[in-house]
């Protein structure tokens, strides 16, 4: 793959042993040069004025300066248990206010607490039932 | 399906979940067929990215075949082979429409400052990602491209996020024929980023980074000058010495929110998480650049804030230009650069693994352990 393409004018290459150097030293080459295109357009591709909307499936939290949904968003890990109403709460503060985003990092951290708590609840219940059993029966004999 | 899923701060974990489902008209579903880790992906299993939910498939650099398509898709056929740039754009909206595809305000419904991104938290919209067997397209009219059938998958995977990310760094610096350029960072869109300086008309790129054979490679594959900065007293005095002391016309951040090398920084932003990590790379290309230089920043930062060295800038009169890639405006310019042989992105992979064993690669990746500088996770279909 690495060989220099002699197609290039010359005028854009600068001696370097790296191939296609200086290739795109022309800003006219430059796919993001400016930044802003001016006049703007739509992007290739794009066939609607505004996109159609996905079904609301109504679990999906949105910041507090939206009035709907995008018309596309990520629909799997709805909120749930504490986490979820931790997050709930973020959502309803601005994203500009610090406390947003604290409280979200206090939900990842609770969601990651709840998740390993469900995970070793199987184990967790009989050995603490078992551990009660045996209590119960050493202090009968006693 | 098999994927990548996120259970908790360090945690994830290669499981069976629900295959996606068309949600939306422009959607397509992909087989996919090759996923690749990313160095941003990392600060999300690290926890840094917030409301990072524990389930969230992973992954958002993939390329696969189209096995499923919503009724407004126009632009592909079942059976197509695409690689997918990372946002999400709509097309049409205000920042889509000034080629600003990266900021997309149709794809988000959580937070403003992102478009949609693939398997990124709920932050950049809830998406699953890609390190999985099959993922959700939407807008598949936008940003999809058609993988010429000359043309390997891994040739093209990397149009997908590190090489526009790159091209894009390299671009915002504004480099002047002959230039000297800086980039921190030797992780896969550093070195991406090298490329792209040479091939924007840099005289001269100095890479700095603390590993060893990444700078190898950046000394042998991209003939950088290179610096580690463990083994300089102060690296911004190493690189002003280097320049004439005024310093380097352009400095580059490709590090992002995990950057090493000031203490204070790690411990408050990066161990006790009080701030959105550590800023150190972009206070040392605050530093390095000379007075009315650009410094590009492409490293991946969260909110809320970071301890930034803004009053240098602003006296130094500095030009501080950033953004997430607008992946779909450099995507086709890119990929005749790949096939004229000027950019060999595939040169950056140094791992091929199975997606089941995709723990394994995210440690190994992490831990910077065998010489990885890219890893590639390939599902069993596409094995």
């Amino acid at each position: 793959m690495n060989t220099p393409d002699t197609a290039l004018p010359q005028s854009n290459l600068v001696f370097s042993p790296v191939p296609g150097a200086g290739a795109d030293s022309s800003e006219a080459l430059r796919p993001g040069v400016p930044m802003e295109i001016d006049p703007p357009h739509r992007t290739t591709g794009a066939h609607w004025s505004f996109p159609d909307r996905q079904r609301d499936p109504g679990n999906v939290l949105k910041r507090a300066d939206l009035e709907l949904l995008t018309p596309v968003f990520g629909t799997t890990l709805p909120p749930r248990a504490l986490s979820g109403a931790i997050r709930r709460v973020a959502y309803r503060i601005p994203e500009h206010w610090t406390s947003h985003w604290l409280l979200l990092r206090v939900a990842d951290r609770v969601d990651a607490a709840e998740d390993r708590t469900v995970r070793f609840l199987p184990f967790a219940i009989p050995l603490i039932l078992g551990g009660a059993v045996v209590a119960l029966t050493r202090s009968r004999k006693r | 399906m098999l994927a990548v899923t996120y259970r908790g701060a360090g945690r994830i974990r290669v499981e069976q979940r629900a295959e996606p489902e068309l949600e939306h008209p422009n959607d397509v579903i992909l087989r996919v067929s090759r996923a690749a880790i990313c160095g941003s992906d990392l600060h999300l299993l690290h926890g840094f990215v917030p409301d990072t939910r524990v389930g969230c498939v992973f992954g958002h650099e993939f390329t696969g075949v189209v096995v499923d398509k919503g009724s407004s898709v126009q632009t592909l056929e079942i059976g197509d082979r695409v690689v997918v740039p990372f946002n999400i754009a709509c097309g049409t909206c205000f920042f889509c429409t000034r080629g600003l595809t990266g900021n997309c305000e149709n794809s988000n419904p959580n937070c403003s400052i992102a478009s949609g991104v693939y398997g990124y938290s709920h932050t950049t919209g809830g998406y699953d990602g890609g390190q999985a067997e099959f993922v959700r397209v939407p807008f598949a009219d936008v940003g999809p491209l058609k993988i010429p059938d000359d043309m390997t998958d891994e040739q093209v995977l990397f149009l997908s996020d590190i090489l526009p990310t790159g091209y894009q760094a390299a671009e915002m610096g504004d480099i002047k024929q002959g230039e000297t350029v800086v980039v921190f960072g030797c992780g896969p869109v550093g070195l991406l980023a090298q490329k792209c300086a040479w091939l924007l008309g840099a005289g001269r790129v100095i890479a700095v980074d603390a590993v060893d054979y990444r700078l190898e490679f950046a000394r042998e594959e991209n003939h950088a000058e290179t610096i580690d900065f463990r083994e300089v007293k102060d690296v911004v005095s190493r690189i002003k010495k280097l320049t004439d002391g005024r310093g380097a016309d352009v400095c580059i951040d490709a590090v992002g929110c995990e950057a090493k090398g000031s203490l204070p920084q790690t411990l408050i932003g990066v161990r006790a998480k009080l701030m959105a990590g550590s800023a150190t790379a972009i206070n040392w290309c605050i530093a390095s650049v000379r007075k009315g230089g650009n410094v590009a920043i492409v490293g991946v930062y969260g909110p809320p804030f970071n301890a930034i060295d803004i009053g240098t800038a602003m006296n130094k009169g500095l030009t501080l230009r950033m953004n997430q890639a607008n992946c779909r405006r450099y995507m086709p310019h890119l990929l005749e650069h790949i096939r004229a042989g000027r950019l060999d992105a595939e040169s950056v992979i140094t791992h091929r693994m199975g997606l089941e064993h995709a723990a394994d690669a995210y440690r190994i990746f992490d831990e910077k352990r065998d010489g990885c500088i890219k890893c590639v996770l390939v599902p069993p279909l596409a094995a």
